[in-house]
């Protein structure tokens, strides 16, 4: 409770004085970029006009995380002030400090105290681990129907940027290509081709395709190119370079058909590693459980997983 | 006269209305913009040591607060942003701030750090990279303003030089939906369709449905009036709305 206190006075004490940065600590000195604030870009891709009221602080909790895996907030970056925070994504602090004990749960942030204290970002430094059980959240028929959704947003942004684009835009495309081909690890890799989408939606002259574009990436990047090789990431350089050639040359249908085609791909990938999950998981159970009676209720559930997977 | 001398004269009439409907107001917001820059050159100027921190630039805030109340509804979002390594303590920066919808101004938060792939490159916009080339005033856009806004908008910006040296500029966003009501309502009085569109021949706004802002215009547009020449040919500067078209966009 003390804490709080001297967390809303100290917001206090920084608005009338015209501060909006707080101080930062050791760790933050290391990193110039660092800023006591989330992106605007950020905060609209955490928060959706449709959010409802329940269960806010697992949602809130449960974007906060994705936007750390998506980079758009980034590895050991201060959070703002509580009180800001929940200003920025317009919570109440109550359900801020509920969705932070979350994120502290899953190790995605940390808390320091003291004069240099505050909340930290720690990016998950094994995303495979990550990858595996955020799948496990999602069914087949999750991911195909985002998949459609991703077809219908990527391809129209595609079309109409061939229809619109500007040789500026033409060439900071091509930049964004670049930038994707010379990424290294797979965190850069996500990024730079999230980047991508959201310039070519910008080329649509599109804010709504943009935002869109934006929100299902926020959704899914991170569960794209953490799996990819040197060789399928070269692929997908390849498919974006003739993407982008493709909307410089105004082939508005041809646009569309490649951005769904690499959409389609992504999707079966994701498909693909889903199928997976369900008989690696499978095998782990089936092994110890045979040995037990195993009629627990948990199993039933398990079988009827296995069957929905056979069945599709 | 033959209806295509018709048509010109049309377009030039309206070119010059629209100049006249549009100029006082963006001259409003440049000359909020003059007085940033002013302060802002005052600021670098002053500064007790050798070269400036972000603190040193709170001291604009209350211009940029007082431009955004008188502009409201016009200008969405206006600041200073520094030239690259002008700042001690940010080598890029941007003192700039937004009005949402509840209308408390917000602060921008953008990611300026150069390595990574949402780095908001500014130094490569055409609102900055424009007025920097020229020396002069400048209308960038229409574009998505996704950093910011997320919503269609023209910046208007000016060069803010320390006499030779580019210490940053000044600039304000006004998004098109602010500007088509001032528009539209010249446009509607015509019979014939036509767009108003930047030097580019993006479409701002235009009385025909199959031509709407964010368009190009048809590679086959016959006739068009420049905004500036339309009015006085002395103003029809490249950087400003006075290159803005009047475009005929009749298909048939």
């Amino acid at each position: 409770m003390i804490c709080d206190f001297i967390g809303i006075a100290f917001e206090r004490i920084a608005r009338a004085r015209g501060w909006s940065h707080g101080e930062v600590g050791d760790l933050a000195a290391a990193d110039q970029s660092l800023d006591v604030s989330l992106t605007t870009m950020a905060v609209r891709a955490i928060l959706t006009p449709q959010d409802a009221p329940s269960g806010r602080a697992a949602m809130i909790a449960n974007r906060l995380g994705q936007a750390i895996r998506l980079g758009l907030i980034r590895d050991r970056e201060q959070f703002p002030s509580e009180a800001r925070l929940a200003e920025q994504l317009n919570v109440s602090t109550v359900t801020l400090r509920d969705a932070l004990a979350r994120l502290r749960e899953q190790g995605l942030v940390t808390t320091r105290r003291g004069r240099v204290g505050g909340t930290f970002v720690r990016a998950p430094s094994d995303p495979s681990a990550w990858l595996g059980q955020r799948l496990r959240q999602l069914s087949t028929q999750d991911l195909r129907d985002l998949g459609d959704h991703r077809s219908a947003i990527a391809g129209t942004a595609a079309y109409l940027a061939a229809k619109r684009a500007m040789p500026d835009e033409i060439d900071n495309l091509r930049r964004q290509v670049d930038r994707l081909r010379r990424a290294e690890t797979a965190n850069e890799r996500r990024r730079a081709d999230t980047q991508l989408s959201i310039e070519i939606a910008a080329a649509a002259q599109s804010p709504r395709l943009t935002h869109e574009a934006l929100r299902l990436r926020a959704e899914v990047g991170d569960l794209m190119w953490l799996q990819l090789d040197e060789r399928e990431h070269a692929v997908a350089v390849r498919a974006r370079t003739r993407l982008v050639a493709t909307i410089r040359d105004r082939n508005p249908s041809l646009a569309r058909e490649l951005a769904e085609r690499q959409v389609e791909s992504e999707t079966a990938r994701l498909l693909e590693l889903r199928l997976r999950c369900y008989s690696v998981a499978d095998a782990g159970r089936r092994t110890p459980r045979s040995a037990s009676d195993g009629n627990s209720r948990e199993s039933s559930a398990a079988k009827r997983r296995r069957s929905r997977a056979e069945s599709s | 006269m033959s209806p295509r001398t018709r048509t010109a004269s049309e377009l030039t009439r309206a070119a010059g209305e629209l100049f006249t409907a549009l100029v006082p107001a963006f001259d409003r917001v440049f000359d909020d913009l003059d007085r940033l820059a002013d302060e802002m050159r005052r600021i670098a100027a002053g500064a007790p040591g050798p070269g400036l921190y972000r603190d040193d630039l709170y001291a604009l805030r209350h211009l940029i607060f007082d431009s955004l109340e008188r502009h409201r509804g016009l200008v969405a979002g206006t600041g200073v942003i520094t030239a690259p390594d002008l700042l001690i303590d940010a080598p890029r920066w941007l003192e700039w701030w937004w009005t949402k919808a509840s209308g408390t101004p917000e602060e921008l938060r953008v990611n300026l750090d150069p390595t990574a792939p949402d780095f908001f490159d500014y130094a490569t916009t055409e609102w900055y990279a424009g007025p920097e080339r020229s020396g002069r005033r400048h209308v960038a856009g229409p574009y998505v303003d996704y950093a910011c806004t997320n919503d269609y908008a023209v910046t208007l910006s000016v060069p803010i030089r320390d006499h030779e040296a580019m210490i940053g500029v000044a600039a304000a966003d006004v998004l098109v939906s602010s500007l088509e009501a001032r528009v539209l309502p010249v446009l509607a009085g015509l019979a014939r369709p036509v767009a108003l569109a930047n030097a580019a021949g993006r479409v701002i706004a235009s009385n025909s449905a199959r031509c709407a802002p964010g368009f190009r215009v048809p590679a086959n547009a016959r006739s068009n009036a420049v905004l500036g020449s339309a009015a006085t040919r002395e103003r029809a500067d490249a950087s400003s709305i006075a290159s803005w078209v009047l475009v005929d966009v009749d298909q048939r």
